[in-house]
């Protein structure tokens, strides 16, 4: 029994300290994981004027202007909200109310200039149909989804 | 019935997209099916050679 | 060997290692594996096609997730049934907990290119690009790596048995990846969608949650079917190596009677 025993420890210590030390690096290493700043997090971070950084929100609706291809909008977490200048071909799925994330930087005039818009799109899977029936009940908003930004996953 | 079956292969413009992720998943399960029985029948094949030749080593 | 408790134990133990009595179940269920999931791939590959509808947002882009989402499935499940028979080959040397990871390694690479793939194929007409560098999508290409390194290492070696301990120690190390793959959407942001499983049930429509299914069950049924044709490969090979050893043995024993 001893040494089969003894190789069962040595594997569930090892793992258990694989573990913790992932874990470790990871939290360490959170502000470069993180995919991109809500638009509440870039207000709080004093992000340096050239730093290339990844901004990301709901397009606010009623803010987009498209100007042949130049696009102007507003990235809102509900709490602040960015301008963004984008100049190039935006995704299909590019709407108001849809989340998107935004790369480049803030430019002298407090607008952030992207070089690069994607589209994000969040968990909820439905027909046309019953979206619409959703929509008419009021049970459901788009763009309503877990996925939408919250300033607070970031900074925890 | 011939204009259906182009709007079925038009995948509602994402063509480009739909059919080589299917193309590809059907192609590369296909592959690792043939190369797995054709691995298998090749030991299968040794392996009746090997026992064959035992069989006629020991009756010399 | 001395208690009677622990011999009864063992005997089990032994006898759901004992190659033979594993293959016979095994085969018993090949017909079956290979039946379904023939069957499931029948139904469900017109259903995910044709019959089932367009995504409200996605519109017929969604007919790639009835493909990357199952894929994306299997390569986390194959990668841990690898570290389960890793750890159960270092600490009880079961050589057939060994065998079923040697067997799963080449079907878990396969599974995670395809979720790669098939998620690049995805990401291009809806995200507006093939690929970025957020937790999920890294985290993953990590576990193809993980899968390469297994395969590699464990034919690394003139010794198999020490290629063995080293790709078992490999695939025990990398297992720390599959928490952070599973919860890299909720622990970072990421321009990856959060799971479509929650405590509230599934985000899903069930006309669209039914062909997720039936591919889901069609690439189980499939890794379950050519797993066992793999085992039965793998335990082959090793009755010819056997073989090919004792033939030495017989040819030189003469030779060295002389």
């Amino acid at each position: 029994m001893t040494r089969k025993r003894r190789r069962l420890y040595f594997v569930l210590l090892g793992l258990l300290g694989l573990g913790a030390g992932t874990a470790l690096m990871l939290t360490a290493f959170q502000d470069n994981i993180v995919f991109f700043f809500s638009p509440s997090e870039v207000a709080a971070r004093h992000i340096a004027p050239q730093q290339r950084f990844r901004v990301g929100g709901l397009v606010e609706t009623g803010s987009v202007v498209k100007n042949g291809e130049n696009v102007s909008f507003a990235v809102t977490d509900m709490s602040a909200t960015l301008k963004v200048q984008y100049q190039g071909l935006l995704p299909d799925l590019f709407r108001e109310g849809q989340g998107i994330v935004a790369e480049g930087r803030m430019g002298p005039d407090g607008i952030f200039v992207a070089h690069e818009v994607l589209a994000k799109h969040d968990e909820n899977y439905m027909p046309r149909e019953v979206a619409d029936a959703l929509k008419k009940s009021g049970r459901w908003q788009e763009g309503e989804g877990k996925s939408t930004p919250h300033p607070t996953t970031a900074t925890e | 019935m011939m204009e259906k079956l182009l709007t079925f292969l038009d995948m509602g413009g994402y063509a480009l997209w739909v059919w080589p992720a299917y193309s590809l998943t059907v192609a590369s399960l296909v592959g690792i099916l043939v190369l797995t029985v054709r691995g298998l029948k090749a030991r299968e094949r040794e392996f009746e050679i090997l026992k064959a030749q035992r069989r006629g080593g020991e009756a010399s | 060997m001395g208690a009677s408790v622990g011999q009864g134990w063992n005997f089990d133990v032994h006898r759901f290692a004992n190659p033979t009595q594993f293959m016979r179940i095994a085969n018993a269920i090949f017909p079956w594996a290979a039946g379904l999931s023939a069957l499931l791939f029948v139904v469900g590959l017109p259903i995910a096609l044709v019959t089932s509808p367009a995504d409200y947002q996605q519109g017929e882009t969604v007919r790639i997730f009835y493909l990357h989402a199952p894929a994306a499935y299997m390569c986390m499940m194959v990668y841990g049934i690898m570290a389960v028979g890793s750890a159960a080959y270092l600490i009880w040397r079961h050589p057939m907990a060994n065998l079923v990871a040697r067997a799963s390694a080449p079907l878990g690479a396969i599974f995670t290119a395809l979720c790669l793939i098939c998620g690049m194929l995805w990401g291009q007409p809806m995200w507006g690009t093939f690929w970025v560098w957020d937790a999920r999508l890294t985290s993953t290409l990590i576990l193809f790596f993980l899968y390469l390194g297994y395969i590699a290492l464990g034919d690394a070696f003139e010794d198999p048995e020490r290629g063995d301990k080293a790709a078992a120690i490999l695939a025990l190390v990398g297992s720390v990846n599959l928490p952070i793959i599973k919860f890299s959407v909720d622990w970072w942001n990421t321009l990856h969608q959060p799971s479509i499983m929650s405590k509230k049930g599934f985000s899903v429509d069930a006309g669209m949650l039914l062909p997720l299914f039936l591919m889901l069950g069609a690439f189980i049924t499939f890794y379950i079917a050519v797993l066992i044709l793999r085992l039965r490969s793998e335990l082959l090979a090793a009755k010819i190596r056997n073989a090919r050893l004792s033939q030495v043995a017989v040819n030189h024993a003469p030779q060295a009677a002389e």
